[in-house]
């Protein structure tokens, strides 16, 4: 399938979505073949109003977001269950010892999209953020093998037996604050590094460019990378 | 109950192979890391006589109950045992290391491990959650036996993975992970008993200090690995969220907005002289870091060294061998505080310079290479660390630390006597150990470079303030154990022609105040820092938390640590609280001491610590080739022109230097006794009393020490 087609046909996803604006017409779209025409399903999916931006040039893997992440939304430390993950060898040279990998609130939401039972849908009530809602999650891990990133975005609870992902924060119980867009993500609020940032603007969805970007200024290369230049 | 602690003690068993759990609760009186460790020590360690490198020797390592929660800066990782370095005697000891090896631990379910006995060869263990499993380390096994310690990991990596292809998930069985597994691992120089061996983890960690990378390698231990995919569980997650938001928007660090001025995170290491250092790379945490201290680079190496290890190698012709000598250290697992430009460095070089240490000289160096190493090349870096880690030719020597090197030369009464050999006691390096002689005398009264930054960076001068006033804040905030007595940070001294003692002994260095402040630093070292956290003591520097910061200098220690603390552990502790569990771990290493034998007459400093210096600072920086004559304070580069140090007179306070400091034998011994009095220990041997340990809770280590016929 090239682009175009893809394109096409995850539109066409959308209007079928979009119809019935649930969760469970999300999932009746699973069953269907995926064509080269691509135009069994001609829509589009409303943008999700919040992404998380990272930097991993800035990042100093110390996981405090991984940590919150957990926190927020299960009451724990555990980065296992972390949306966002941070992925570390030390024995890699700089700037490649540290990467960032957060859920990218796709345009197109794959795992939206495969899952079977409605679970992990588009929240029109939070700004169109994809998220999983728990109760009706059945534990397939269909969202999980459907992730196109490396590693999967979708995170696999083994105590509930559940998929999760990213919500920003939205149903973040422990965060004492209202989460999703225009509230707080807690990722962002705890990282001492300021190497994850919110927006509401969709980033360039090909590749990781637009996901990971420059979240230095001036005093960040003056005063904290310490005289390391701007990589990028 | 969900209060931070994972719930279990790993006992593993080397010579036997046998793996078994004892229930943290059993230890949680002590808190976490020092104390913990070195109850678990006591209770296994069961002949404390012992030499470290005999297999009854138990290394615990152990971390803290806010390690892993996602409190700040507290994931440090405490060993504990017996160590190989300290002379005359091995004192029981602890290191601490930053890196990843305790938060995996807690995440895999346990508060620490205790290693006992000695594998039959040699041998590494993974932990993946409740998997503990045991892998032939040797060469006709995984092949990690006589592989550094960067190397060890990276094999280590692909052992336990499975040659995992990152960053795709990795399967634990009981849950998935990004993460690469911890590891701890030594080098050679460990295997070869190197009595400065480290147990290095990640680029730049390890636990230095003690050489317990040669206990391990007298173990058969090459390596622990760790994956863990558990959670910790912590009484009020929504409180320690918050508290942690708080942290960073209103106290930690803006490093995009910094104030001019303002501390904001940077890397502990030190420069070269003169040079401008510019390499690519960022600041590394430990997992909840908040003020990462580490720079990993991608020209000259890795670079995570940090503090004085980042400049052991004062001579560096540039800042590319500068860097990679560095990277040596954490290759080789070696102590740099023993090998550092402040001791072991400037001492052999001094030898060299007076021929009386080189090729053919009266101390045979053989190929060692000092002209090499006096210009300051990579190849005499090189050649100097595998020296040591490979015990080829003196480096066998220096493989015994420096002062045994010394004696074995024959060269110790004499440069011990002039301070050309600096070791101040215990045959540890001289650090800032007569910045104030608190430093100097808790080191005495411990088993190690002190190295903590407690009291040494207290304010002495605030713009507006009195002295007092500067002081009386402190006091205030120290609780109980500091009982309003600002005349503990009186640095009154005898002067070299033996006036002011009268001072010197009522409130300054040789008085119950000092004795009092020296206690307090042992409490608050033991118990807030080492054993409640294990808090980094970069990130939580103690003079500037406790009342350097803020508008009115209020400072937020102990409050902020503390409101983190009910967060995860469900119960309101204070200050004072955390001080007694300091106190009761400060009398269980004293009763270890004791059980090894130590007495008062143990609890002495070199003889050139006793001696008047008469040298100039410019002699100290050009000592030239027949050496300096130091006296300790001038070791430390007090200027005449920079007047820092509180002095009271008797009725109003000014700053002054203590530039010619030198301990009178005869006041410190008074001192001594002060201090044991002070402290609930026996006068006569420094040993706990009966009386002292029951009145904490300590009744077996009083027993235990009366059947020893141990007890003070």
């Amino acid at each position: 399938m090239d682009d175009l087609s893809r394109r096409n046909f995850l539109k066409g996803a959308g209007v079928a979505a979009g119809a019935a604006a649930s969760g469970a017409a999300l999932m009746s779209l699973t069953g269907c073949e995926v064509t080269e025409e691509g135009s069994k399903f001609p829509l589009t999916f409303p943008e999700s109003e919040g992404y998380l931006l990272v930097d991993h040039v800035k990042c100093a893997g110390c996981l405090t977001c991984m940590m919150a992440c957990s926190l927020a939304h299960y009451g724990v430390a555990n980065p296992s269950l972390s949306r966002i993950q941070i992925v570390q060898n030390c024995f890699e040279v700089f700037p490649n010892d540290v990467r960032q990998f957060q859920c990218r609130q796709c345009e197109f939401p794959v795992c939206v999209m495969a899952c079977p039972s409605g679970a992990c849908h588009i929240d029109e009530d939070h700004g169109n953020v994809r998220v999983i809602d728990p109760d009706l999650c059945t534990g397939c891990g269909t969202c999980i093998n459907a992730c196109p990133q490396t590693p999967h975005r979708t995170i696999w609870n083994p105590e509930t037996e559940l998929s999760s992902k990213c919500d920003l924060c939205i149903n973040a119980k422990y965060l004492g604050e209202e989460g999703g867009p225009g509230g707080r993500q807690a990722c962002v609020s705890v990282c001492p590094m300021f190497a994850i940032q919110f927006t509401s603007t969709m980033p360039d969805q090909k590749g990781d460019a637009g996901y990971d970007v420059n979240l230095r200024n001036d005093a960040t290369v003056l005063c904290n990378v310490h005289d390391f230049p701007v990589v990028r | 109950m969900a209060n931070g602690y994972a719930g279990k003690i790993l006992r593993i068993n080397l010579t036997t192979q046998a793996v078994s759990t004892i229930p943290t609760s059993n230890y949680e009186e002590w808190l976490g890391g020092a104390g913990m460790g070195a109850a678990i020590f006591w209770d296994l360690c069961t002949d404390k006589t012992v030499d470290a490198f005999d297999p009854k020797n138990v290394c615990v390592m152990t971390t803290g109950p806010l390690c892993a929660s996602g409190t700040p800066s507290c994931g440090l990782t405490l060993m504990v045992g017996l160590g190989p370095y300290t002379h005359p005697k091995k004192w029981f000891t602890r290191s601490c290391s930053g890196g990843h090896v305790g938060a995996q631990l807690k995440y895999a379910g346990y508060d620490g491990i205790a290693f006992e006995g000695k594998a039959a060869n040699p041998v590494w263990i993974s932990i993946i959650n409740d998997k503990v499993e045991f892998h032939d380390a040797s060469k006709t096994g995984d092949r990690l036996w006589g592989e550094n310690a960067w190397r060890t990991q990276e094999l280590v990596y692909d052992l336990m993975t499975g040659n995992h292809n990152y960053p795709n998930w990795f399967d634990a069985g009981d849950g998935s992970t990004l993460q690469r597994p911890a590891v701890c691992a030594i080098a050679q120089s460990g295997e070869n008993l190197c009595r400065n061996a480290a147990i290095t983890q990640n680029a730049g960690g390890s636990f230095s200090q003690g050489g317990f990378g040669a206990v391990w390698g007298s173990k058969n231990l090459k390596a622990i690995a760790v994956i863990g995919t558990g959670s910790v569980e912590v009484a009020d997650p929504a409180a320690l969220l918050a508290a942690r938001i708080n942290y960073k928007e209103n106290i930690g660090y803006q490093m995009d907005e910094p104030v001019p001025g303002a501390r904001v995170p940077r890397p502990n290491n030190n420069r070269p002289p003169g040079t401008k250092v510019y390499s690519a790379g960022h600041l590394v945490g430990c997992p909840g870091c908040f003020a990462p201290c580490k720079k990993h680079s991608s020209i000259n190496g890795l670079n995570e060294g940090t503090c004085g290890q980042s400049h052991w190698y004062i001579t560096a012709m540039n800042d590319e061998v500068w860097y990679k000598a560095q990277d040596l250290s954490d290759i080789y697992a070696l102590n740099t505080n023993d090998m550092s430009f402040d001791d072991t460095f400037d001492y052999l070089m001094h030898l060299y310079r007076r021929g009386v240490l080189g090729k053919g000289k009266q101390i045979d160096a053989g190929d060692f290479p000092f002209e090499e190493i006096e210009d300051g090349t990579y190849a005499g870096a090189l050649a100097y660390c595998e020296a040591i880690a490979l015990r080829k030719g003196i480096g066998d020597d220096l493989a015994e630390g420096i002062v045994r090197a010394a004696i074995k030369w024959g060269r110790y009464d004499e440069d011990a006597a002039t301070g050309l050999l600096p070791t101040p006691n215990y045959g540890i390096i001289y650090h800032h150990t007569f910045s104030n002689p608190y430093w100097a005398y808790a080191q005495l009264m411990g088993d190690r470079d002190l190295n903590e930054t407690s009291v040494q960076s207290y304010p002495t001068y605030i713009e507006g303030q009195s002295i007092p006033q500067v002081l009386e804040r402190w006091v205030k905030k120290m609780g109980k154990y500091a009982n309003n007595d600002i005349n503990m940070f009186d640095c009154s001294w005898q002067l070299t022609d033996g006036s002011n003692m009268a001072r010197a002994k009522a409130t300054g260095f040789y008085s119950e105040s000092k004795a009092r402040l020296v206690a307090w630093e042992r409490y608050w070292c033991y118990g807030w820092m080492h054993s409640l956290g294990v808090f980094c003591k970069t990130a939580w520097s103690g003079g500037y938390w406790f009342a350097g910061v803020g508008p009115e200098f209020e400072g937020f220690t102990p409050d902020l640590e503390l409101s983190f603390a009910e967060a995860v552990l469900g119960k309101k502790l204070s200050f004072d609280d955390v001080m007694d569990v300091g106190r009761k771990t400060f009398l269980l290493f004293r009763s270890i001491y004791a059980a090894q034998g130590r007495v008062r007459d143990d609890e002495v400093f070199a003889p050139w610590c006793y001696t008047p210096g008469d040298n100039t600072l410019d002699e100290l920086e050009d000592p030239g080739v027949d050496g300096p004559k130091f006296s300790p304070a001038a070791r430390e580069g007090e200027h005449p022109t920079r007047k820092d140090k509180p002095v009271f007179n008797g009725s109003t306070w000014e700053l002054d230097n203590i530039t010619k400091f030198f301990v009178d034998h005869d006041a410190f011994e008074e001192w001594k006794t002060k201090f044991y009095k002070l402290t609930g220990l026996s006068e006569t041997t420094g040993r706990p009393t009966r009386a002292t340990l029951e009145a904490v809770g300590m009744k077996k280590q009083a027993d235990d020490l009366q059947a020893l016929n141990r007890l003070g």
